[in-house]
C-alpha cells in the first residue's frame, strides 16, 4: 500500500513537472467584496461607527465579479471584467491593467487612482512575504499560505500558492512565492480574490501590452506609493475609509 | 591578569569569528518516509527571525537541492509539497563553507486527510508540528446537533455509542475547550453537552506527561487529545443608551433604547417622553431601532418607470420638531429581525402621541383687480395625535432564482383639534371692516391596512427577469367637527350672523392594483423592459351637515354621499441602453384613467350620476440618461410627462364650508393635470482634493393644471366674502437650477462650502375671473466655512441670503420683495480628555416691503457636557438654550393674490441638566464629521 502511495506521488510529480513547463495559459478568478468586514477593520474611525455600521449591514450579500491572468513565457497580463449581470444599470469599469514583461522582469501597469491615470513603468516588486503552515485546496491544486502586512494600506494579506506549479504569476500586483497565487484573502474576507478554473493553451498566447489615453503619468512604484500614502493620511484625519477614493 | 584573560577571550573569539565564512552553499536531499527520493519538493529559505522567505528552490529529480553562496546569517529551512507534511529544520550560523544537511525526512500525508478534508470538504488543513487540525465549519451538521454529532463526521474520528472518542486507534482522554478543562475529565462531558455551532476548529495533538514537561525526558507515555476551539465570531451582544433631562421652565425629558443581537437576529425596544418639542425619532434612532430591516421597507409594487400609484408609508420618522407652539411628545415600540441565508422577516411595533398648542397671529393682505383689504388673524389652537403602527415584512429567497415579499402594515389613529379663530378685516386704509369668530372643534379616527405580495423571478439567462406584484391598500375613516361662527359687520350697519355646523364624515378608500414586468436582455448592452400596471381605487364619502340654530336639520347644499371610481391600466415598454457607465433608457406607454362619480344626497336617497365614466387616454413618453464620465464625473438628464387625476374631494358637487367668509366648491369637469418634467445636472467629485461640485436644472411646463380660483365680493353687511372652485387652467411654468460645492482650502483643516440657486416660475389663477400671473423670481445663496484646528476643535461659520421678486399681472403696483437673510457660527472644543465645551450663534433677518414688517432674531445656546467612569458610560450636559430669550416662530409668503407673515411663539430660553448612560460608553473623540 505505501509503495502504491509513493508511485503515486511520484506520479504526480512527474505530472506537476509537466505542469511546469506549459508556456501558455488563463486563469479565472472570482474577486468578492464583503463591505461590512472592510468597514469593520478601517481602525482609524470610531468604535461605535464600525459597530453600528455591522448591527445594519452584517446580513448583506457580497459582491463579486471576474477577473482573469493570462500568461505566455514573456509576459502575463491581469485585468477584471465587468459581465454587466445588473439588468438596466452598468457602472465604469475603473482601469486597471497589470501588466508583467517576465523577460526583461518590467511592469507596465495601467491604473486610474484619484482621477488620474498612472501607469507604472519600472522593475517588477514583490511583496515580502511570510510563509505560513497551512494547506488547502484552490482551483483543484495543493496551496500553502503565506502572510504580507501591508503597512501603506494597513491590511492583512494572506496569500495561498500553488505547491505544484512554481511560476511567478499572481492576481492583481501580488508576487513573490514560490508558486503560482491562487488566492488572495485581504483582511479575514473583506476582499478576496480567488481563482476558479485554470486553462491551459497549446499554443502561445499573444499578450498584448496596454493600451492607454495619451494623459497619463508615467510614474515608479515608489511615486505611486507616494501618492497612495499620502491619500490614506488625509484620510485618516478626515476619519474618512480610504477605499471610498481608491482601490481596495 | 585581568588583562591577560581578557586578551585571551578576544584571541579566542577572533578565532571562532575567523573560522565562520561570510557565505555558504547549503546542500541536502529530500526523503520519505520509506527512503524514497521526493523530487519537486519546493524548498524555502526563510528568516529566522520572522519567517520572511529569502530565496527558494525546488528538489531535482534525485530529490537533492543546494543554495549557493548565500550569507551566513542563520535560516529556517522550509520544505513542502503537495502530498507531504510541510517540515522545518533551523540552520545556525555555521563554521564550514559547505554544509551538507544529509536526509531530510519528510511524512506523507495520510490519504483520509488528503481526499476527504482537502478534496471533498475543500477545507484547509492547519498544520502544526506533526498534527493537523481542520476547519469545523465545512463539516455541516443541522442546528442544535452536539459536538459528538460534528465528530462522527470527521474523518479519522470514531465515536462509539459510549461517547468514546479514538483517532488513529487511540483513545482520546481529554478534550480542552479553547485549551481549557471544560466540567472536569470526561471527555464525553464536553461532547455530549456543548453545541456544535459554537466549534470553529477541532485539533488533536499528544500531550507531554507532567513527568515529560518537568524532566524534558520523553518517557514514551503521550496522551492523545482533543481540543476544541470556539468560533471567534458568533456574534451576540447588546447595546442600549439611556438619558433623562430637566430644566427650567418645567422642562423635562426621558429617553431609552435597548438592542439585543445574536447572528439571525436582532431585538430591539424604544421610547421617549418629553416636553421640548421634539416628537418622533430622527434618522439615526430610526435605523438603530430596525436595526437589519431599515432599509427594505420601500418596495411599492409598482414597476415600470414614473411614480407609483399611491404608496402607503407608514413610517414612524416624522414630525420631528415642531417650531410652533409648544408640544408634549410620548412614543415607544418594539422592533423585531429574524433573518437566515434563505429568510428575512420583521415585525414592529410603534406608539407615538403628541399634544401640541400654540398661539399664533397673521397679518395678510389680499387685492382685487381694483382694491386690496388687510386680515389680522388670532388664532389658538389644540392638537391631540396619536397613532398605533404595527408593520411586518417577510422576504423568502427560494433559490437564487425566486424571491417572494409579502409585506402587511396597518395603523389606527386618533386625533382632535379644537382651533379658535378670531378675524379682522379692515379697508386698505385701515377702517374695520367686519370681524370674524371660528370656534371649530374636531376628533377624528381612522384606520389603514396595507397588504403586499412580491415575486420575482430570474431566467438562466442572465438578466432576464419577471416579476409580479399584488397589493390591497384599505383604509377607513370617520370624523365628526363643530363650527361656530359668529361674524360681526362694523362699516355702515352693526349687524350680527350667527352660524353653528355640525358635521359627521365618514369616509372609505380601498385600492387594489397589481403590476407585471418582463425584462428581456439583447446582448450585453442591450435590454427591453415590458410591463403592465393595473389599479383599481374605490372611494366613498358619506358628509352630513346639520343645522344647529335650526333644530339640528340637515343642510342639503352642505351634505352629500359620493361614490367616486379610478380605473387605471397603462402597458408599456421601454429599451435600456448600459455598457460601461452610460446608461440610457427611452420608452413609453399607453395608458387609461377611468373617472366615475355616482351621488345622492345621503347614502339612503336614490343615487344619481354625479360623473358619467369617462375614460382618458394618453401616450405617456420617457427618457433617462445617465452617464459616468472617467474622471469621476456624472452627468444626468431626464423627461417624464406626468398625468395626475382629480382628487374625489375637487369632483364631489358639494361645498366644504370653512366660516362664512370662505367656502371651496366642488367641480365635476374636472379633467386630469398634464405637465412635463425636465432634468438635467453634473455632478463631480474631485477624489484627490476632497472636492465636490454639484450643478442641476430643471423645468416644469404644465399643459393643464388644477388651480383653485377664487372669487370675492363684498356683501353688505357681511364682508368680503370668497368662493374658491378647482378649475383647468392652462399655461404656468417653474425653471429652476441649483449649485452646491465643497471645496477644501488647506487640506483637512478648512474647507469652503458655497450654494446657490434661482427659480423662476409664473402661475396663472383667475380672481373675480380675472386671469392674475404671479410671477417669481427667487434667488438663494448660501456660504460656509468649516476650520478643524487639530482633533480638539471644531469651528463653522456660515452666512445665507435669499430673496424673491413677486409680480402680479392683477395689479402691478401690489408687486414685492421679499427678503431673508441669516448667519451662524459654532464651534466644538474638547477642552479636556473627556470634557467638551460647544456653542453657536445665529442671527436672522426678515424684511417685507409690502406689510412693513422687519425682524431680528438672535439665538445663542451654549453646553458643557463630561463623560464620567471608565470606559465612560456616563455623561453630564448642562446646555442653555436660547440665552437671549428671542426665538420665535416666523413665515412669510406672497402668492397668488395676497401677501401675508406669521408669528407664533415657541419655546424660548431654557437651561438643562442632563444624565446619559451608555452601555457600550460614548466615544470620546470630538467627532467633528460624521458623513462619509
Amino acid at each position: 500500500m505505501k509503495k502504491a502511495l509513493s508511485v503515486l506521488i511520484i506520479a504526480i510529480s512527474f505530472v506537476s513537472t509537466c505542469f511546469s513547463q506549459t508556456t501558455s495559459g488563463k486563469i479565472n478568478y472570482k474577486v468578492s467584496h464583503n463591505w461590512v468586514k472592510k468597514i469593520v477593520a478601517v481602525d482609524y474611525m470610531s468604535k461605535s461607527t464600525r459597530e453600528k455600521y455591522e448591527y445594519m449591514w452584517g446580513q448583506t450579500d457580497e459582491y463579486d465579479h471576474k477577473s482573469t491572468l493570462v500568461f505566455n513565457t514573456k509576459a502575463y497580463r491581469y485585468e477584471e471584467q465587468d459581465d454587466n449581470v445588473h439588468p438596466g444599470w452598468s457602472s465604469r469599469t475603473v482601469e486597471y491593467i497589470i501588466y508583467r514583461d517576465r523577460e526583461n522582469n518590467k511592469s507596465y501597469d495601467v491604473i486610474r487612482t484619484l482621477n488620474d491615470l498612472y501607469v507604472i513603468d519600472d522593475t517588477i516588486v514583490s511583496q515580502k512575504w511570510k510563509i505560513l503552515n497551512d494547506m488547502k485546496e484552490v482551483a483543484g491544486r495543493i496551496c500553502m499560505n503565506a502572510y504580507w502586512y501591508d503597512s501603506i494600506k494597513m491590511n492583512e494579506v494572506v496569500a495561498w500558492f500553488a505547491l505544484d506549479w512554481n511560476e511567478k504569476l499572481g492576481p492583481e500586483d501580488y508576487l513573490g512565492l514560490p508558486g503560482v497565487i491562487l488566492e488572495i484573502d485581504i483582511n479575514n474576507g473583506a476582499k478576496k480574490i480567488t481563482a476558479e478554473s485554470i486553462e491551459f493553451f497549446n499554443d502561445e498566447q499573444i499578450i498584448e501590452k496596454p493600451e492607454h489615453k495619451k494623459r497619463h503619468k508615467n510614474v515608479s512604484y515608489a511615486e505611486y506609493s507616494k501618492v497612495i500614502t499620502d491619500y490614506i493620511k488625509e484620510c485618516k484625519q478626515e476619519e474618512r475609509p480610504y477605499f471610498w477614493g481608491i482601490r481596495y | 591578569m585581568k588583562l591577560l584573560n581578557l586578551a585571551l577571550l578576544l584571541l579566542l573569539s577572533l578565532t571562532v569569528f575567523s573560522q565562520q565564512p561570510r557565505n555558504i552553499n547549503i546542500s541536502a536531499r529530500v526523503v520519505d518516509t520509506l527512503g524514497e527520493t521526493v523530487p519537486v519538493a519546493t524548498v524555502m529559505l526563510l528568516n529566522s527571525s520572522d519567517s520572511t522567505l529569502i530565496n527558494y528552490t525546488t528538489s531535482d529529480s534525485n530529490g537533492e537541492f543546494g543554495f549557493k553562496n548565500i550569507k551566513n546569517s542563520g535560516y529556517i529551512l522550509k520544505i513542502s509539497h503537495v502530498s507531504y507534511m510541510p517540515i522545518q529544520r533551523d540552520i545556525p550560523v555555521i563554521n564550514q563553507a559547505d554544509y551538507n544537511m544529509g536526509d531530510i525526512v519528510v511524512a506523507p500525508i495520510a490519504e483520509i486527510l488528503m481526499e476527504v478534508v482537502i478534496k471533498s470538504a475543500k477545507a484547509p488543513l492547519f498544520i502544526h508540528g506533526d498534527t493537523v487540525e481542520y476547519d469545523a465549519r465545512l463539516f455541516k451538521v443541522p442546528p442544535g446537533s452536539t459536538v459528538e454529532d460534528l465528530l462522527r463526521r470527521l474523518p479519522g474520528v470514531e465515536v462509539d455509542a459510549d461517547g468514546n472518542i479514538t483517532t488513529m486507534g487511540k483513545n482520546i482522554n481529554r478534550v480542552y475547550v479553547d485549551g481549557k478543562t471544560f466540567f472536569g475529565d470526561d471527555p464525553s462531558s464536553v461532547t455530549k453537552n456543548l453545541d456544535a455551532e459554537a466549534i470553529s476548529k477541532v485539533k488533536v495533538y499528544d500531550e507531554k506527561s507532567e513527568q515529560e514537561r518537568l524532566t524534558g525526558i520523553d518517557d514514551g507515555s503521550d496522551e492523545k487529545v482533543m481540543n476544541l476551539e470556539l468560533k471567534d465570531d458568533f456574534k451576540k451582544g447588546h447595546f442600549g443608551k439611556a438619558s433623562i433631562a430637566g430644566g427650567t421652565e418645567q422642562r423635562w425629558a426621558a429617553r431609552g433604547s435597548f438592542n439585543r443581537f445574536n447572528e439571525i437576529s436582532q431585538l430591539s425596544f424604544l421610547g421617549f417622553a418629553n416636553n421640548m418639542n421634539n416628537s418622533g425619532v430622527n434618522w439615526d434612532e430610526y435605523t438603530e431601532f430596525k436595526g437589519s430591516s431599515a432599509y427594505s421597507d420601500f418596495d411599492n409594487g409598482d414597476f415600470g418607470f414614473g411614480s407609483g400609484r399611491g404608496h402607503r408609508s407608514l413610517s414612524m420618522i416624522g414630525g420631528n420638531y415642531s417650531n410652533k407652539g409648544f408640544t408634549k411628545n410620548y412614543g415607544g415600540g418594539v422592533n423585531y429581525n429574524y433573518f437566515n441565508k434563505k429568510t428575512k422577516f420583521n415585525a414592529s411595533y410603534f406608539y407615538n402621541q403628541s399634544d401640541l398648542t400654540y398661539d399664533q397671529f397673521t397679518k395678510r393682505q389680499t387685492f382685487l383687480n381694483d382694491t386690496s383689504y388687510f386680515r389680522y388673524d388670532t388664532t389658538d389652537n389644540y392638537q391631540f395625535n396619536n397613532s398605533h403602527t404595527v408593520s411586518s415584512r417577510f422576504e423568502y429567497e427560494f433559490d437564487s432564482a425566486n424571491t417572494a415579499i409579502i409585506r402587511v402594515n396597518a395603523r389606527l389613529s386618533e386625533n382632535s383639534n379644537t382651533n379658535n379663530q378670531f378675524q379682522i378685516y379692515q379697508t386698505n386704509s385701515s377702517v374695520d371692516i367686519n370681524s370674524n369668530t371660528v370656534y371649530y372643534s374636531a376628533t377624528n379616527e381612522a384606520y389603514s391596512v396595507n397588504v403586499l405580495g412580491l415575486y420575482n423571478h430570474k431566467f438562466k439567462k442572465k438578466r432576464r427577469s419577471f416579476s409580479f406584484s399584488a397589493v390591497a391598500d384599505l383604509s377607513d375613516n370617520n370624523s365628526d367637527n363643530t363650527l361656530d361662527n359668529i361674524n360681526e359687520y362694523f362699516l355702515t350697519t352693526n349687524e350680527v350672523e350667527r352660524i353653528k355646523l355640525l358635521y359627521d364624515n365618514q369616509g372609505s378608500q380601498n385600492n387594489f392594483k397589481s403590476s407585471l414586468m418582463y425584462v428581456e436582455p439583447f446582448g450585453k448592452r442591450l435590454s427591453l423592459m415590458t410591463f403592465y400596471n393595473f389599479s383599481n381605487k374605490i372611494q366613498e364619502s358619506a358628509k352630513l351637515t346639520k343645522d344647529v340654530l335650526a333644530n339640528n336639520s340637515m343642510i342639503d347644499s352642505l351634505s352629500n354621499y359620493y361614490i367616486h371610481s379610478v380605473l387605471y391600466n397603462r402597458l408599456g415598454a421601454s429599451l435600456n441602453y448600459a455598457w460601461e457607465g452610460l446608461n440610457i433608457s427611452m420608452g413609453g406607454a399607453y395608458q387609461i384613467i377611468g373617472l366615475k362619480g355616482d351621488y345622492a344626497l345621503t347614502q339612503r336617497t336614490e343615487l344619481r350620476i354625479g360623473l358619467p365614466q369617462k375614460d382618458y387616454m394618453n401616450f405617456v413618453p420617457y427618457f433617462s440618461a445617465n452617464w459616468e464620465l472617467p474622471n469621476n464625473m456624472r452627468i444626468y438628464g431626464t423627461y417624464s410627462y406626468n398625468i395626475n387625476e382629480p382628487s374625489m374631494t375637487q369632483l364631489q358637487p358639494v361645498s366644504s364650508f370653512s366660516n362664512s367668509l370662505y367656502r371651496i366648491e366642488g367641480n365635476t369637469n374636472l379633467v386630469p393635470e398634464r405637465s412635463h418634467s425636465i432634468s438635467a445636472g453634473a455632478y463631480y467629485w474631485d477624489r484627490a482634493s476632497f472636492t465636490n461640485v454639484s450643478l442641476s436644472f430643471g423645468a416644469n411646463l404644465n399643459e393643464n393644471s388644477i388651480v383653485y380660483n377664487k372669487s370675492t365680493e363684498f356683501v353688505d353687511s357681511i364682508g368680503y366674502v370668497t368662493v374658491s372652485k378647482p378649475e383647468n387652467v392652462e399655461g404656468g411654468n417653474s425653471y429652476y437650477a441649483y449649485l452646491w460645492s465643497n471645496v477644501p482650502i488647506i487640506k483637512t483643516i478648512l474647507s469652503l462650502n458655497v450654494s446657490g440657486n434661482v427659480r423662476f416660475s409664473e402661475n396663472p389663477v383667475y380672481i373675480n375671473s380675472i386671469k392674475n400671473i404671479t410671477k417669481t423670481d427667487s434667488y438663494g445663496g448660501r456660504i460656509g466655512l468649516d476650520l478643524n484646528i487639530g482633533a480638539k476643535l471644531n469651528i463653522n461659520i456660515d452666512g445665507r441670503v435669499s430673496t424673491s421678486n413677486v409680480k402680479y399681472s392683477l395689479q402691478t403696483n401690489q408687486n414685492q420683495v421679499i427678503l431673508n437673510y441669516s448667519s451662524e457660527a459654532g464651534f466644538k472644543w474638547q477642552f479636556a480628555k473627556k470634557s467638551y465645551l460647544e456653542g453657536n450663534f445665529t442671527w436672522s433677518n426678515y424684511q417685507s416691503d409690502r406689510l412693513d414688517y422687519v425682524a431680528d432674531i438672535m439665538l445663542l445656546n451654549v453646553s458643557i457636557r463630561q463623560l464620567i467612569g471608565k470606559n465612560n458610560r456616563f455623561e453630564v450636559r448642562l446646555a442653555a438654550f436660547d440665552l437671549l430669550n428671542q426665538k420665535e416662530y416666523l413665515y412669510q409668503v406672497a402668492t397668488e393674490n395676497y401677501t401675508e407673515y406669521t408669528s407664533s411663539p415657541t419655546l424660548a430660553r431654557y437651561f438643562m441638566l442632563s444624565v446619559s448612560y451608555n452601555l457600550k460608553g460614548f466615544e470620546e473623540s470630538n467627532n467633528k464629521r460624521r458623513r462619509w
